[in-house]
């Protein structure tokens, strides 16, 4: 059993630069924490502030400019990390079963071993019934319930999730929050979840995260106490002092940011 | 657009077609329009019936279809394999670029005479000559199709760990099928194109080679009814491709 108190990353100083038309953009500067295993992290910040920077360097998406990042099980078999997208990340060449198979497919999984884990997951959550379909028959939020699923069947040590919800309307998100509480429950993977909804943050994550506007480095790591498992309401209304308190510290990074007064 | 609808459409336009045939078969038998230029349809009819009889014409038809389908698909999947690898690899892209911009505009049949002193007389010049004309079509299609997949997929495909081959059949060649199949369209069409100039121009066998015999012998109809042939060869083609992109691109919808 993998033991809990375990770090599965590390990043110290961790620096992202771009260059883009002779201008030196830094997106990243001086991130440095780690993440216990099994650990549900929110990254929270102003847009424009770097978090999906971070998790595509994590993802090996991007290579970082400057600083150390260590993933703690350097050979395990499990793939480092699977990212959720914003939108867009399902295959629309592939029916849903593939697209959820995907992970397990670039492992080498053989197909009927792969289907009939990913038709397992699939039925257990209720999309039996869309096995078959192409995702642009879904609807945005149904495709992102299977990009999520497509995350976690790949069981990699670290689900990476990038504003997943941020392209679905306030009712769908809701639902869709506790649609993930309750499959992180049972599997208890660790996530780095990037938002910029701090009421969601505080929902879903045992800690926050809270970035500063461009370049963005880590101001705050705010553990976020709330018994698990979790219900949105209940937290919700004990959250709202917790809820100012981040925000006052982001009011002025967005203000600084659009040349507001703060 | 409602299946009625479609349906009245069509029934429209069989009407009309059918419509100008008799305006025509009139015209003709009434002296208002020469026969020598416009053999009315039934004339056309009876060539088309004797000449099928004879023999002639599936004859020429089979030779036609297959220097069409080799030249077609060797050079189409040519094309999509190197449009493929250069929209992949932009260094590839950038050292062939050049000498497609000065190839591509050439009209492949001027270089047919070429084509004949290095093949010979035989069916090899022509079928470099037809996969020629279909693989520069394709090649830029499957170019742009690669370009234009969604970055998000490449992205998703590098993160859960698609590389080499599984990155080309799972994500690279589905991604640009839909501008593939455009491509085939295209290539098909140039390809019919030159498939008929090569015959007319150094064939003894193929639609082609019947269309001009009935040039030079002035057998006007049969002129008119081996160009009916070929125009229903070229919509069989269509139909084919249409029928190709339904099975093999099912995720793009109606």
């Amino acid at each position: 059993m993998r033991d809990k108190h375990q770090i599965v990353f590390s990043c110290t100083a961790l620096g992202k630069h771009f260059v883009a038309k002779e201008e030196n953009l830094s997106a990243l500067r001086d991130v440095t924490f780690s993440i216990l295993q099994g650990e549900f992290v929110c990254v929270v910040g102003p847009s424009g502030c770097g978090k999906s920077t971070l998790l595509r360097v994590m993802a090996g998406l991007l290579t970082r400019s400057s600083g150390e990042m260590h993933f703690a099980n350097m050979e395990g078999a499990r793939p480092h990390t699977a990212m959720v997208f914003q939108s867009q990340g399902l295959f629309p060449w592939m029916t849903v079963l593939d697209n959820v198979a995907f992970g397990l497919e670039m492992q080498g999984v053989d197909k009927r071993a792969r289907h009939a884990q990913a038709r397992d997951f699939l039925e257990k959550v209720g999309l039996r019934d869309f096995i078959h379909s192409y995702p642009h028959t879904l609807s945005g939020g149904m495709r992102q319930r299977v990009a999520i699923l497509r995350a976690f069947l790949a069981d990699p040590e670290i689900l990476l999730m990038d504003e997943p919800f941020g392209m679905l309307d306030a009712q769908t998100r809701i639902v869709m929050q506790e649609e993930l509480l309750r499959l992180w429950q049972e599997r208890r993977h660790t996530v780095v979840y990037v938002t910029h909804d701090i009421e969601e943050a505080i929902v879903l994550g045992d800690r926050i995260l809270v970035m500063s506007g461009r370049p963005g480095r880590i101001m705050a790591d705010i553990p976020i106490d709330f018994p698990r498992p979790r219900e949105r309401d209940r937290i919700l209304a004990k959250a709202m002092s917790l809820q100012l308190r981040i925000w006052n510290m982001l009011r002025e990074e967005v203000a600084r940011d659009l040349g507001v007064a703060p | 657009m409602t299946g009625t609808r479609g349906q009245e459409g069509k029934l429209a336009s069989i009407l009309t077609f059918l419509a100008f045939l008799l305006v025509w078969e009139m015209a003709g038998d009434t002296g208002l329009i020469s026969t020598a230029f416009f053999p009315t349809p039934s004339r056309i009819w009876a060539s088309l019936l004797k000449l099928t009889m004879s023999g002639d014409l599936t004859a020429a038809m089979g030779a036609t279809l297959l220097r069409f389908a080799v030249g077609l698909i060797g050079g189409a999947i040519l094309g999509a394999l190197l449009g493929l690898l250069m929209g992949w690899w932009p260094r590839l892209h950038s050292f062939l670029d050049p000498f497609i911009a000065a190839v591509y505009p050439i009209p492949k049949i001027a270089v047919f005479p070429l084509l004949l002193v290095i093949f010979g007389l035989g069916e090899k010049s022509k079928f470099v000559a037809i996969a020629l004309s279909a693989f520069f079509p394709m090649l830029i299609t499957s170019l742009a199709g690669v370009r234009q997949i969604n970055k998000v997929y490449f992205e998703v495909g590098r993160n859960y760990g698609a590389r080499g081959s599984r990155f080309f059949t799972r994500i690279l060649l589905p991604g640009s099928l839909p501008s593939i199949l455009a491509g085939l369209r295209l290539s098909a069409n140039m390809a019919f194109v030159v498939t008929i100039s090569v015959e007319i121009v150094a064939a003894t066998s193929g639609l082609g080679v019947l269309v001009w015999f009935g040039w030079q012998t002035l057998r006007v109809s049969e002129l008119y009814a081996v160009l009916v042939v070929i125009a229903l060869v070229g919509l069989t083609v269509s139909y084919v491709i249409d029928f190709l992109t339904r099975v093999l691109v099912p995720w793009m919808g109606e």
